[in-house]
This record gives C-alpha cells, structure tokens and sequence, in this order.
C-alpha cells in the first residue's frame, strides 16, 4: 500500500519524472517444472528481454525493436510440510557477448483460502560477472491469485495474478531499493499447463535522481511434467 | 448392512488403507440456478448474512452448497442435486471439542501419520430437515442429529506432507480419510 501511494506519487510529479528514465518492451518467460520423488523439483526457467522504446521521460520517445538479453535458469526445490518449499539454485545471463552468473536460494510458502491462494517467496541472490561489481539482493514477494469464475480455477477458466515484489540490491556499497508490480490475466488450461500475460511494472533505484520505470509487456507459460 | 459396518469398522482401523482421492470442482453460482427446495431450506433458517451459492461436481455426485456466516462461525450447508438437504458443517475451534473426543482423534491421527497439523475443523449436522432448522436456530443439536467431526489437516506420511480430510464420530472414532489434491503452486513460486 505504501509503495503503491509511492509510485502513484512519482508517476505524478513530472519534474521527477523528467529526470528519470524508463524502458518498454517484451518479456516472454517459459517455465518447465520437473516433478521428482519425495516432494523434489526442479524449475527450468527461460526469460528474454526486448526492447520497445527506453529514454529519459523529459525527452521525446525514442522507439526502437532490439533484442536486449536472455536469462537461463536452473533451481532445485525440496517442498516441505505440503505448502512450503526451499530451494537453490543457478542463473546465467547473456548480454551482448558479455555472460553474468547469479547463485539464489528462496523459501516460499502458498496458503490456501476459500477463494483465493497467497504466496509468499523470500529470495536472495548474487550476481557476478567479468566486467561489473558483484551485486547482492534480498528480495520480498507476495503473489495473490483469485479465480474469476467460481472459489477455484477449473480448466479453460481465467485466474487473477497479482505480484508485488521488493527487491534491496548492495553493489559496490551502494544500496537500492526496487519495487515491482505485476498484474496478470492467467488461462488455467490444466492445473499442470497454464498461461500467462499481463503488466510487469518495474521502480528501480527508488527515491533516486537516476530511478528507472521499466514497463514489461509479459507473457509467462508454465509446464509441469515427470512423476 | 451388517456386512457393510464391518467392513467400515475394518478400514477405519487403518487410515491409510481408508485413504481415497478427493477430487472437486467447486464454482459460484446465482441464486437462481439453485433448486427450490434448498432455497426454501435456507430461508427457514433467517441468516442475517448474504448466502453465497456453490455448485461442486465430485467423481460421484454433484451437490449445492450455501455458505454464510452467524456470530462469527462460518456456516455451510450442502444439498444434493435436486435440492435435499445432506448437511450442516459449522467451522468451530479445536478447544470447543470435549477433552475425551479430541484426545481421541489426536490418538487416531497420531497413529496415521508420523506429524500432522490441523487447517480446519467443522461440526457436521445430519438429520432430518426440520431438526436442522431446529438446531442451527438453537444452536445446538439435539438426540435426532448426527453429529460428525470433518476436519481438514497437514499430515506426514513415508510419502511426504500431504492435506487430508478426515471425518470422525461424534466418539472422536476415525470413519474415512481423502487425500486433498492440492494444486500446482508453480505460478506462485516462480
């Protein structure tokens, strides 16, 4: 609630907003999951970056279609007590022909309701690469997912997605503060198949003068698989 | 009938044996496409709240089911597909269980699983339609009803944590257990 007043704030007031930049574009993400024995999982995640247009907000819109860079993921998952899951894991990401490394380790935990699921996913990484300081994140997220039609989600029904994420980064002493947004439309066409799309809001370097509002068009599969 | 009550005697020694699939499609509906029946059930009972309708399609049946609440205790009250009542379940605190029945079923969960937790308890009413109407206006339930424990748990078995739904008698004597399908979380985790 109060990042939602402090975005609306921001995004009301030019003057700030002149100063910072922003950025558009496509985020299409796969998501494999490999159900293994005894509660075991492993996520096999693809993630790419397009962009669509990226300047300063005082300056005119400068459009443009380029490929920015790809994600590439694996995370091993152990759920534990039904609801709750630990998990580790390793990114590599490509830009350009540069390649940055990041090891993560999350816990999550999804409580179910008469009418609706919340997730909670607490995550840290680290990211490293040739060419820039090593960066290290803690990061919050709850996920809300309501049914449109009925107290559950049925097959070739539509679902509600909402998530909200902080994410505090310390990169060469300097720390920052990102919030994100995301509101999904999501087609459930089975519980182990389901589609995704919708708004991915980013803030990042909240409070800054060099603050980024990134504006994601995302589109997310899911597919799970094995045991 | 005898050889039915043995057999469910036989079974409910051993939850595991007991325990099936509860598979469940649960979604709203208006208060029109409800059989009249259950209508004229749920206006005899005068709940102050708004009632919210459920239509649920199961492997066997396919049942209505109103849901409100009264003094705080969530009401849900479930007919059969022309409209008859089956029963009342009425969300209650473990502590409001009597000592001898709750240790009971702690035996009996206890037994089954190596750790459970509890997620849910529910009175269970049957009876006749006039001794529902009588009970939930009451608020107690008298010689005619049944009275059941339906409660929903976290339990640990050789194949991990999994939700079951186990229903006790009145005794605290565990009758039948279901295994929960929980949904994929993997929209929410990733």
């Amino acid at each position: 609630m109060v990042s939602g007043l402090l975005i609306l704030f921001c995004l009301a007031s030019t003057q700030v907003l002149g100063q910072n930049s922003y950025r558009s574009g496509l985020l299409p993400t796969i998501n494999l999951n490999q159900k293994l024995k005894q509660d075991w999982r492993i996520n096999y995640q693809w993630q790419s970056r397009w962009i669509m247009a990226e300047g300063l907000f005082s300056e005119p819109a400068e459009k443009r279609w380029a490929y920015s860079l790809s994600d590439l993921s694996i995370v091993v998952s152990k759920k534990v007590q039904g609801n709750k899951g630990l998990a580790l894991g390793f990114l590599t990401r490509f830009v350009g022909d540069e390649q940055r490394f990041r090891l993560l380790q999350q816990y999550t935990s999804v409580e179910k309701f008469p009418t609706f699921r919340l997730g909670h996913r607490i995550r840290a990484d680290q990211t490293w690469g040739a060419k820039d300081a090593a960066t290290f994140r803690l990061r919050y997220r709850l996920s809300l997912d309501v049914p449109l039609n009925g107290a559950t989600t049925n097959p070739n029904e539509l679902y509600f997605k909402l998530n909200h994420e902080y994410l505090m980064a310390l990169e060469s002493n300097d720390f920052s503060l990102e919030i994100r947004m995301v509101p999904m439309i999501g087609l459930f066409l089975t519980d182990n198949n389901k589609l995704e799309t919708g708004l991915d809001y980013r803030y990042d370097k909240v409070g800054s003068s060099k603050s980024r509002h990134s504006f994601w068009w995302a589109v997310n599969w899911y597919y799970s698989f094995g045991n | 009938m005898r050889a039915f009550l043995i057999l469910s005697i036989f079974l409910s020694s051993t939850a595991s044996l007991l325990a099936q699939v509860k598979y469940e499609k649960e979604y709203r509906i208006k208060g029109e496409q409800v059989p009249t029946e259950a209508k004229a059930f749920i206006d005899k009972l005068t709940f102050q709240r708004s009632i919210k309708w459920y239509k649920e399609e199961s492997l066997t049946a396919t049942t209505y089911e109103a849901k409100t609440k009264r003094n705080g205790q969530k009401y849900s009250i479930e007919f059969d597909s022309t409209g008859l009542i089956e029963d009342i379940e009425i969300q209650i605190k473990w502590v409001s269980i009597g000592e001898a029945v709750r240790a009971s079923m702690d035996q009996a969960l206890s037994r089954a699983y190596k750790k459970y937790r509890l997620i849910k308890i529910q009175r269970q009413w049957t009876g006749s339609a006039e001794d529902l109407v009588q009970a939930v206006q009451a608020r107690s339930a008298g010689e005619q009803i049944q009275l059941r424990y339906e409660i929903i748990i976290k339990g640990k078995s050789e194949t991990g944590w999994q939700w079951y739904e186990i229903t006790f008698s009145d005794t605290g004597k565990l009758l039948s257990s279901k295994r929960i399908i929980l949904r994929n979380t993997d929209n929410l985790e990733y």
